[in-house]
This record gives structure tokens, sequence and C-alpha cells, in this order.
């Protein structure tokens, strides 16, 4: 690899929820734990990677999702854009993907597509559970700075 | 189960439910693991609706209930009906016969829409007539009758109003 090449880097991994409480099918809540600033947490790279370790007592419908959904903060001065509903994302990020397993096993699930691009300046993420069945307590969402820069 | 969980739910089937329901459903409610598949299917229980099913005489053998042998029993029936009140010396029923001849013709054509309530309130009349019996005036409007269960994102979304998690 010659130097200049890109290659992909990564920033520290923030805890956005540690313990997040039962989220029901259709409703949406927040990960309340920590809000996500490029500006202070990630070195101002607009693009980052998220991980959602969830599990399900009764199995989710395979292939059904629970949405990432953000709430861009202070985007008018200290104003806040509108907190996420079920039938208004405010800002849908992207998606994760359910396996049909049951049994509270934890299923690690990063984003679909990966990555999510062009983040807002600061933000509160929220999940909204469209997978059919609740998602048990103890979920945990984290995040993962994310760039491609040149190989030294 | 709160108040307004059972409100919400007996908004949703439309009836008051049963305690043996409430008291199943309440199983069915911990937040870890809600199960509104099942409370769904719980309210979904025997709930049908009317709706628009054109059925011709071919169709009619395959759709009633009983077998296209009934249902040829009921086509008898009105041909027979339609054949001796035409010959009537009363007007009324004479209007009826051709009635009854000109509905079997759609019926042999296109097909008759056994979800409209015309035809159906039709059809009452048939038993009150003496021309059908109750049990296959039954078995015809029971073509344009379907399942009618309550959907599970319709429970989730009414449990979740109803439990605060959702805010409309």
């Amino acid at each position: 690899m010659a130097a200049g090449d890109p290659i992909v880097a990564v920033g520290t991994i923030k805890t956005l929820e540690a313990s997040g409480a039962a989220v029901t099918n259709g409703s949406v809540v927040q990960a309340d734990d920590a809000n996500y600033s490029l500006a202070d947490d990630a070195a101002s790279w607009p693009d980052a990677e998220f991980l959602l370790s969830a599990a399900w007592t009764t199995a989710p419908t395979e292939g059904r999702v629970v949405n990432l959904y953000a709430r861009p903060l202070d985007i008018d001065g200290s104003a806040d854009a509108e907190a996420p509903e079920s039938s208004r994302p405010t800002l849908f990020v992207g998606c994760f993907v359910a396996n049909n397993v049951g049994g509270s096993a934890t299923q690690h699930m990063p984003l679909q597509g990966l990555i999510a691009r062009d983040l807002p300046r600061l933000a509160s993420y929220f999940l909204h559970n469209d997978s059919g069945q609740s998602v048990n307590s103890g979920w945990v969402l984290k995040v993962i700075p994310r760039n491609v820069i040149p190989s030294p | 189960m709160t108040p307004a969980q059972q409100a919400a739910l007996e908004g949703l089937a439309g009836r008051t439910l049963l305690p043996a329901e409430l008291s199943g459903i309440e199983l069915l409610l911990n937040p870890e693991d809600r199960r509104d598949d099942l409370i769904a299917a719980v309210l979904s229980a025997g709930r049908t609706e009317i709706h628009s099913r054109m059925t011709s005489s071919r169709g009619l053998a395959e759709l009633y209930p009983a077998g296209p042998a009934g249902a040829e029993v009921v086509l008898m029936k009105l041909e027979g009906a339609a054949a001796a009140l035409k010959t009537s010396s009363d007007q009324g029923e004479k209007v009826l016969g051709s009635l009854i001849g000109r509905q079997l013709g759609f019926l042999n054509g296109e097909g008759l829409d056994f979800g409209s309530g015309a035809l159906r309130g039709m059809l009452d009349q048939f038993v009150s007539l003496g021309i059908l019996t109750a049990d296959e005036v039954a078995g015809l409007k029971s073509i344009a009758v379907r399942a009618a269960p309550v959907p599970v994102d319709v429970v989730s979304r009414a449990l979740n109003i109803a439990e605060g998690r959702m805010v409309v």
C-alpha cells in the first residue's frame, strides 16, 4: 500500500444506551444515556457505524427491523428538532435487521448498510421497534466514529 | 391490565371483552415480552366482514357451503319459483317472478355481488316468502363473508398509546 492510499479509520466507541428499558412492538424509545456530537465525540467526522445489541424473549419475525432515528439538537440556537414518533422519524438513520431468534439470546446487529453518513452535528438517538415482538430490557446502542483517511 | 389498556383493546374488538378473555390477555401484557400477536388473535376470534364478491352460477357450485349439489338445489328452487310466479294472476307475484328470473340471468352470466346489501336483503325476503330456507340463504350470504382479523400492528399501536409509550 502506497502512502496516501485511502484506509478506514475508526474513533472511540461511545455508548449511547447501556441498558435500555423494554421496547414494545411499534414504540419509539430514546437511547438516553448520551447524545452524539460530531465535534466532541468524532473529531468532526460525519460518518459512523452503529451497533445494537438486543434480545427478544419471543422470536421476532425474520427480516423485520428495529429502526434508528436521530433527533438533531441545537439546530436553531438551543432549539431542537421534534422528537421522533413511530409514524414520523424526524431523521431516519438506518435499520437493524432482526434474526428470528428468541429465548433472550443477544443479537449483535450492525446497521443495515453498515455506515451512517452525514450525521447531525449533535443529536439524540431513538429506536423504533418494528420487529413484531417486544425487545427485552437491557439493550445496548453504541456508535463508532468512522472515516476514510490517507494512509501514512 | 389497566383501564386504559382494556378500553383500547375493547375499542379494537368493538365489544366488551369477556372475563376469560381479559384474564388470558393479562398474561400477554408483560412489557418484556408483550405478545401483541397473540392478543390480536384473541381479538380476532369470530370477527368477520362482508365484502364485495361477484359470483356466477359456476362459482356458486364451488363456493356454496353445501357444495355443488346444494347449490344446484338452490338454483332449481329459484328457477322453479321464477317460473311459477311469472304465471301467477297476481301482479306483484308476476313482478317477483320476473325479478328472480332476471337475477338468475345475471347469475348465469357475469354473476351477482353477494356482498351487495340489496341482494342480501332480497335473499332475506326469499326466506319469508318460502322460496328458500333460512339455511340456504345463510349459505348464499356466507359467500361474501370473510375473516376480519385485527392486525398486530394495530394492537401494538393501541396498547402503546394506552401505556403512554406513544404520543399521537
